[in-house]
């Protein structure tokens, strides 16, 4: 039987991917490799270089997977197969999910609630019906097609957004910022809501899997929107609940914390998050400027993997030559780092990024990143 | 209560975010005789310069602006029809929305809010709105100023072909171009034709009221 | 002293897990002699940990000495790095009876140190990491370290 369409790449560099699975290794298993990795966070940036459309990225979780593991490849980047969108979770508490041309899918039509009373009415899916939904069934069709034919790249990812802000999405955005004021508890009861369901489809994919590396954002919970006593009440103590809970189920050991936006008055608060000992914190934006790699050396240094954030509007509207610059001093201050440092983007590098763009982040690491 | 107690209670009101005092001094400065007008940019906006001063230090949050404009939305509701005609029709026009295909809007809210409370008469056009509304709406409705917003690098091509549109109805030298949202930027509006950027929904005001020539 | 009941479902357990009588009843003795134990009152629960040889055990029983489960681990505790009182557990710390809480634990195995979330508090040089992070979480992070180190 012919492979499927998808795998429209000749075979992957096997010589290569031995030594980008080594070098992705290192920062967690204190051996340095050879250079510091470098994640730009590839989504549909991979299937647009690849010939295909942002919205066929979404659509064919197959190819989207593939696209990253060939895009992976082309740059030199760290072999991990991400594939994941927004407002994962919600069709299985009522949210209709439309996918379109130029955005991730959104929520669209009408929210599941639209008074607080509503709220008592959603239904958490316990655990095997997740695993027969529609979110639950798109991530596997993607890892058992990653598992089939790019078996050394096989890491079955959990992912959760934000719980914040997939518990907005159930209302409507601004209803539920004014709600946190006007009806905390309902909020809390929607936040308890999307936690659940969340921890369900880890413990599924666990359950499917043996073990599912868990990324969980911190995005509408950011200092942007809410203060941090809030971030921390409608976001991290959710984050907390959800990975114990998880973990309890089978998920993990590996954590990604890819707190986007700005966090400049709350990124110390997410020091209390729950840990394990395979965790990278990420955090984007310190105001407007790319969080300092120094900061978050000092802060994070050793409690986990850092990873820097070249600001995305630099990758998608920046020359090469100024993103190696930046790149080059966000590795010079980061490599060292304790427990280990990643290059990356603030967040997925932009759909349209210049692909010289995405090489000088690479180039820079190469050049400057050696251990 | 005078007049100067009334102002001060809607202005204070509204920074409290409470809706039901705002719509009880609204209707407390119509029967003491307080023109409308002076009402809401002597009360509520001067409440909300207070709120989005404290969104700047970091004193208030998107909560707290939504609250506060729930309470200025109350007064303002009781006091707009009360209007007089010359005062409604010297208000800078603004047409505001979130570029074609893109659905996130809680910036723009937040702007339209504080250009609601500055006196300028705002055409809210929503998410997702086509390039050819956006740019017949300003037309339609004699537009100084069009402000568009995005949160995606995927549609921030869309803004330039606003203006574009402009340009090709004729009356992109009558109408000013504000654009604003995460991945935008000073450079990016320049590069598209656009008169300003504005980086928050603070700055936004100020920006406004330059572009209208206020 | 205790005197450690092992029922045939628990020692089916053990064998599972590779732990021995000697172990547990080393680990228990320890726990009891000097009180460095978690403890549930109202539960009448005992949870003591001992590292023994290249292992961390941890045994949960009874007051009347019953055992309800034990497990190990390879990684060893480093150092209690940060405290998070605000998430409480019911466990209290024996020797000082001072309420338990999260705690963020630098633990080495093979020569890597790496944080992981546990039980403690500021009077415990203990750290006491619950069973499915012992099981689960910690035991693919070993078998990772390991693989990756050889690799």
């Amino acid at each position: 039987m012919s492979a499927p369409s998808e795998v429209f790449f000749p075979d992957i560099n096997t010589d290569w991917h031995g030594h980008a699975a080594k070098r992705f290794a290192g920062p967690f298993v204190g051996v340095p490799y050879d250079r510091v990795d470098v994640d730009p966070i590839l989504l549909p940036h991979a299937a647009i270089i690849s010939g295909y459309t942002l919205r066929e990225f979404y659509e064919r979780p197959k190819l989207g997977l593939a696209s990253v593991v060939y895009a992976n490849e082309f740059y030199d980047l760290l072999p991990v197969t991400h594939w994941f969108y927004s407002n994962v979770w919600l069709r299985e508490l009522g949210c209709k999910l439309e996918f379109k041309d130029t955005l991730p899918p959104v929520v669209t039509g009408d929210r599941p609630v639209k008074n607080p009373e509503d709220a008592d009415k959603l239904r958490i899916p316990d655990v095997s019906e997740v695993a027969k939904g529609p979110t639950f069934s798109g991530f596997v069709e993607g890892y058992d097609f990653v598992k089939q034919y790019f078996p050394n790249w096989f890491v079955p990812i959990h992912f959760t957004f934000c719980l914040t802000a997939m518990a907005a999405e159930l209302v409507g955005v601004d209803k539920f910022m004014l709600w946190t004021l006007k009806q905390p508890k309902i909020c809390h009861k929607l936040m308890e809501t999307v936690m659940e369901t969340s921890t369900n489809g880890a413990i599924a994919l666990a359950n499917k899997y043996g073990f599912c590396m868990m990324v969980i954002g911190g995005v509408l919970a950011n200092s942007d929107l809410l203060p941090p006593a809030k971030v921390k009440e409608f976001g991290m103590d959710y984050h907390v609940r959800h990975v114990k809970k998880a973990f309890k189920g089978g998920g993990g050991p590996q954590l990604w914390y890819h707190l986007c936006g700005n966090h400049a008055r709350d990124y110390m608060i997410w020091k209390d998050e729950f840990f394990s000992p395979f965790t990278v914190m990420h955090i984007g934006y310190m105001g407007k400027e790319s969080f300092p790699v120094t900061e978050a050396k000092k802060v994070y240094g050793n409690m986990a993997t850092i990873m820097s954030s070249v600001d995305t509007k630099l990758m998608y509207r920046g020359t090469p030559k100024e993103v190696y610059e930046v790149s080059k001093k966000m590795i010079l201050e980061g490599k060292d780092s304790p427990r280990g440092f990643i290059h990356g983007c603030a967040c997925e590098a932009p759909a349209y990024t210049p692909p010289t763009n995405i090489y000088a982040m690479v180039k820079a690491a190469r050049e400057w990143g050696k251990y | 209560m005078d007049r100067a107690e009334i102002l001060k209670g809607l202005a204070d009101a509204t920074v409290a975010g409470d809706a039901e005092k705002t719509a009880g001094l609204a209707n407390e400065a119509l029967r003491t005789g307080i023109d409308a007008y002076d009402a809401i940019m002597g009360g509520c906006a001067e409440g909300m310069k207070v709120v989005s001063n404290k969104y700047e230090t970091g004193e208030m949050y998107v909560p707290e602006i939504l609250l506060s404009a729930e309470a200025m939305y109350a007064a303002i509701d009781i006091l707009k029809p009360h209007l007089k005609v010359e005062k409604a029709a010297a208000q800078a026009k603004v047409v505001i929305g979130v570029v074609e295909g893109d659905i996130h809007d809680i910036g723009k809210n937040l702007v339209r809010i504080m250009l609601d409370a500055s006196g300028f008469k705002i055409f809210d056009l929503g998410r997702d709105v086509p390039i050819k509304d956006m740019a017949a709406k300003a037309a339609t409705e004699g537009a100084q100023v069009v402000a568009i917003s995005t949160l995606m690098t995927t549609t921030m091509p869309n803004m330039k072909r606003v203006v574009d549109e402009l340009k090709a109805l004729g009356i992109k030298d009558k109408v000013k171009v504000l654009i604003g949202g995460a991945p935008t930027s000073e450079e990016f509006a320049k590069s598209i034709g656009a008169d300003a950027w504005a980086k928050d929904a603070t700055a936004a005001i100020k920006v406004a009221e330059k572009l209208a020539g206020r | 002293m205790v005197n450690v009941v092992i029922t045939p479902t628990v020692a089916n357990l053990l064998k599972e897990r590779g732990i021995t009588e000697a172990n547990v009843k080393e680990v228990v003795d320890y726990g009891e002699s000097t009180k460095d134990k978690a403890v549930l009152p109202a539960e009448k629960m005992n949870w003591a940990v001992k590292r023994i040889g290249a292992a961390t055990f941890a045994v949960q029983y009874k007051d009347s000495g019953e055992l309800t489960t034990a497990f190990s681990y390879k990684v060893a505790l480093k150092a209690i790095t940060d405290f998070v009182p605000e998430d409480k557990t019911d466990w209290v710390y024996a020797k000082t009876n001072e309420q338990m809480y999260r705690v963020r634990a630098d633990m080495e195995y093979i020569g890597v140190v790496r944080a992981a979330s546990a039980w403690g508090c500021t009077s415990s040089p203990t750290a006491f990491i619950d069973e499915f992070m012992a099981i689960k979480t910690i035991a693919i992070a070993q078998m990772l370290l390991e693989k990756k180190k050889g690799a």
